[in-house]
């Protein structure tokens, strides 16, 4: 669960920094955010992205956590990429829909 | 680039990055891709051994009765067992066992070690999960099966060559110790090398059969069905540890050779990282750009977000894998540091002291009856519940001085590579002894330990090796798009006269044969494996042969083709032969995916799926390029056919190896 809620938090952070850049934004909006709007979602990434670590490394500690960690932003990025390149709109939900989710699962199955 | 006039640090690093990774780009795909599926090789073993698909899953109380059954069938006078518990990584039961001598075991200083020293190195890990191992032929067997550092001894399909070396060396033990070499997992692996015949005993820490004249006796092994407790005899076959082998030491050459040039691969890997990073100036505000159909741009596009997404991996797995093989590329850092004493070093690498020796076990002479497993297995999941037990090794089984030590199962835990604690128990009465205590690694140490832990996969969870394993995917593709790369970067400067510099063809023929075709002689090797009968003698050899004349045979394809052409065939060939293998495997009486899931078989099923999504995506990628029209411009005054790829987006994505990144264009 740990491992899916550390996926989640990744997935959304490179997805909310990826709609706060300016082609990117484009991409999934339809036009680009303004400024202040997009140094928010960058920040609001960031954020999340950092907070992945947590998740990663509570389930399975600092050595292999850390591994974890990491490979996880790989698969991540790759997948935003991806959509980024082929579908991008549904961006915008896919995000915090995955991220509601591995919060729900965590909650419900108890960490 | 012009070296006349002046350039900027940029454009210098650029320079150093084209002609650096292009020599050795071939290379280092075919390190990345072996070096890839060797993250499962004793899982492509096992996929490679039909004869072991069959086995079902039982207790695991249930499992060590029976093997200590067969072994008291087959080994009755073996001075020690080591039973190899079916874990995640196999489904079948790994026996081991030391032949018994017709002296008894010879006392005196060397044996005394009697596997401590083993036991605190890697091979006390046991062989869970990496039993299945197995090759033999070249004489190579996994070490897994226990505590002794198996590495040592001559075994099984080693040949008389093998044997004399190892004598030899057990005779120099004394003097050599725990000599062996950094990357304990080769010295394994070597034990059929005649060269580490003379360097692994040391690992053995002594073996025990030391002192017998020089009789070199190795350890027997045996694979048995955990549910029925049938010994199961599995063909003979190179199994993923030729894959593995060829990762770092490639094939043919005396090993010395193999591990040089590799690892002047792996600094060249290394350099055109630094520099690829160097170069790439927008590395975060084009992370995610991938422009799809836009030719050169396309390609960039791939090459940059494979590398940049998994940089961590490729920076890390460069550096360690140069760490690995670092005694053998600069043996001087260790012979300065640790001088005349060579065994020192590696004791201190695997966490050992040299005073540490215990005087030697013997057997009492006196029969007496083993102990129950049962209670010691209860006692081992109550202290490790979430490991369990990994392997159980019994000394002098059946003698009044008989001890059970029972080994973790690998864990997570990075910095001591994984390395579990033991529970020792008195053979006949069960009750507890007082087990060799494990220290905690020193930060030196932990360093290393972590940084090989990580390269070789040693740690429990599933989920892990396979992001490993998509991030080396993404590395083949990587260095793959960067090969085509250059030569789409290429691609204008050939139109004006609508000739192919000799120069570019020599790289295309190479890309196509490096790339595609290693795949096909990938996918021929696994094909050879089911087709060659399995009694033939030098099973193991033949199926390496395949690989090698598939591969040239794929060069020669190459040349005689017209550079689209050769792509697009021997893509559909790569992808054909990948994508049919379930079947195969069906119809050659391995566990198909039915059975496979349905006797929880997941090594197996997770090959065939694997192999299905790799063969569809490179069939994807082949169709791409068949189907795509070199835009306008290259077009224009070609009088051939440019590489097909030229105007190509690539979808960088695809976890197959490589296929996206011969993706073409949508048409």
């Amino acid at each position: 669960m740990m491992d899916f809620l550390a996926f989640a938090l990744a997935f959304a952070g490179f997805s909310t920094i990826a709609m706060g850049m300016e082609g990117h934004g484009r991409q999934v909006f339809g036009r680009v955010p303004e400024e202040g709007r997009r140094r928010l979602l960058k920040l609001a990434g960031w954020v999340l992205l950092l907070l992945s670590l947590v998740p990663a490394l509570a389930a399975r500690g600092p050595s292999i956590g850390t591994v974890l960690w990491l490979s996880l932003l790989t698969a991540a990025g790759f997948i935003v990429g991806l959509m980024l390149s082929y579908r991008p709109r549904p961006l915008r939900v896919v995000g915090p829909a995955l991220l509601a989710l591995a919060v729900a699962v965590w909650a419900l199955a108890g960490r | 680039m012009r070296f006349d006039k002046p350039r900027t640090f940029r454009q210098s690093m650029k320079w150093v990055h084209t002609w650096t990774g292009l020599p050795l780009g071939w290379l280092l795909f075919a390190v990345y891709v072996t070096g890839t599926l060797s993250f499962f090789h004793p899982e492509i073993t096992l996929w490679m051994q039909p004869e072991s698909h069959r086995a079902k899953v039982a207790e695991t109380e249930e499992t060590a009765r029976r093997a200590f059954e067969a072994l008291a069938r087959v080994a009755p006078d073996a001075p020690q067992w080591t039973v190899s518990l079916p874990g995640s990584r196999s489904g079948v039961a790994g026996l081991a066992w030391r032949e018994a001598t017709a002296g008894q075991p010879a006392g005196g200083q060397q044996n005394a070690v009697r596997g401590e020293a083993a036991r605190r190195g890697e091979g006390g890990q046991g062989a869970r999960g990496e039993f299945g191992e197995r090759a033999a032929g070249e004489g190579v067997s996994e070490r897994g099966a226990g505590g002794q550092g198996d590495g040592a001894a001559p075994r099984r399909g080693f040949g008389e060559r093998g044997m004399a070396q190892g004598m030899q060396a057990r005779g120099e033990r004394g003097a050599r110790g725990a000599g062996g070499r950094g990357s304990e997992e080769s010295d394994a692996e070597e034990a059929g090398a005649a060269q580490a015949g003379a360097q692994t005993p040391a690992a053995s820490g002594g073996g025990v059969q030391g002192g017998e004249g020089g009789r070199g006796q190795g350890m027997k092994r045996a694979t048995m069905d955990p549910a029925t407790g049938e010994l199961i005899e599995p063909r003979q076959t190179a199994g993923g540890g030729f894959l593995y082998r060829f990762h770092y030491r490639l094939y043919g050459f005396d090993r010395t050779w193999g591990q040089w040039i590799v690892g002047a691969a792996t600094m060249v890997m290394f350099i055109a990282l630094i520099t690829g990073v160097v170069i790439h100036r927008t590395i975060f505000r084009d992370i995610f750009s991938f422009r799809p159909a836009k030719g050169k741009r396309s390609w960039m596009d791939g090459h940059n977000a494979s590398s940049v997404l998994s940089l961590p991996f490729h920076v890390v797995i460069t550096f360690s894998g140069l760490l690995l093989l670092g005694n053998q590329l600069m043996p001087s850092a260790a012979s300065s540091a640790y001088p005349g004493d060579e065994r020192g070093y590696f004791m201190e690498m695997r966490g050992m002291r040299g005073g540490e020796q215990q005087p030697a076990a013997r057997p009492s002479g006196t029969p007496a009856q083993l102990a129950d497993i049962g209670p010691l297995l209860a006692v081992a999941q109550e202290r490790w519940p979430e490991q369990g037990v990994g392997s159980i090794a019994v000394n002098f089984p059946g003698d009044a001085r008989a001890t059970i030590e029972l080994r973790q199962a690998r864990g997570d835990g990075l910095a001591n590579r994984a390395m579990g604690e033991r529970l020792l128990f008195d053979g006949v009465t069960g009750a507890p002894l007082e087990a060799p205590p494990v220290a905690d690694p020193s930060g030196v140490r932990a360093t290393s330990n972590v940084l090989s832990a990580v390269h070789l996969g040693r740690f429990a969870s599933p989920l892990v090796r396979w992001l490993l394993f998509a991030s080396g995917v993404l590395g083949s593709v990587m260095v793959a798009s960067g090969l085509v790369l250059w030569v789409v970067s290429r691609a204008r400067d050939r139109t004006a006269d609508g000739k192919i510099p000799a120069g570019h063809r020599f790289v295309e023929v190479l890309n196509v044969a490096a790339v595609a075709g290693l795949l096909v002689a990938i996918g021929a090797y696994f094909w050879a494996n089911r087709l060659i009968p399995a009694e033939v003698a030098e099973r193991n050899l033949w199926e390496i042969r395949v690989f090698f004349t598939v591969w040239s045979l794929t060069l020669l394809h190459s040349l005689l083709r017209r550079h689209k052409q050769a792509w697009i065939e021997q893509l559909a060939l790569a992808g054909g032969l990948l994508a049919a293998l379930p079947l195969v495997n069906a119809a050659t009486g391995g566990a198909h995916l039915g059975v496979a899931f349905y006797l929880g078989q997941w090594q197996v099923a997770g090959f065939d799926l694997c192999a299905l999504v790799c063969g569809a995506l490179l069939l994807h990628a082949a169709r791409k390029v068949a189907s795509h029209v070199p835009r306008e411009k290259v077009a224009r005054s070609a009088g051939r056919t440019k590489k097909p790829a030229a105007a190509g987006g690539t979808d960088e994505g695809g976890d197959g190896p490589v296929p996206a990144v011969l993706q073409t264009e949508e048409a």
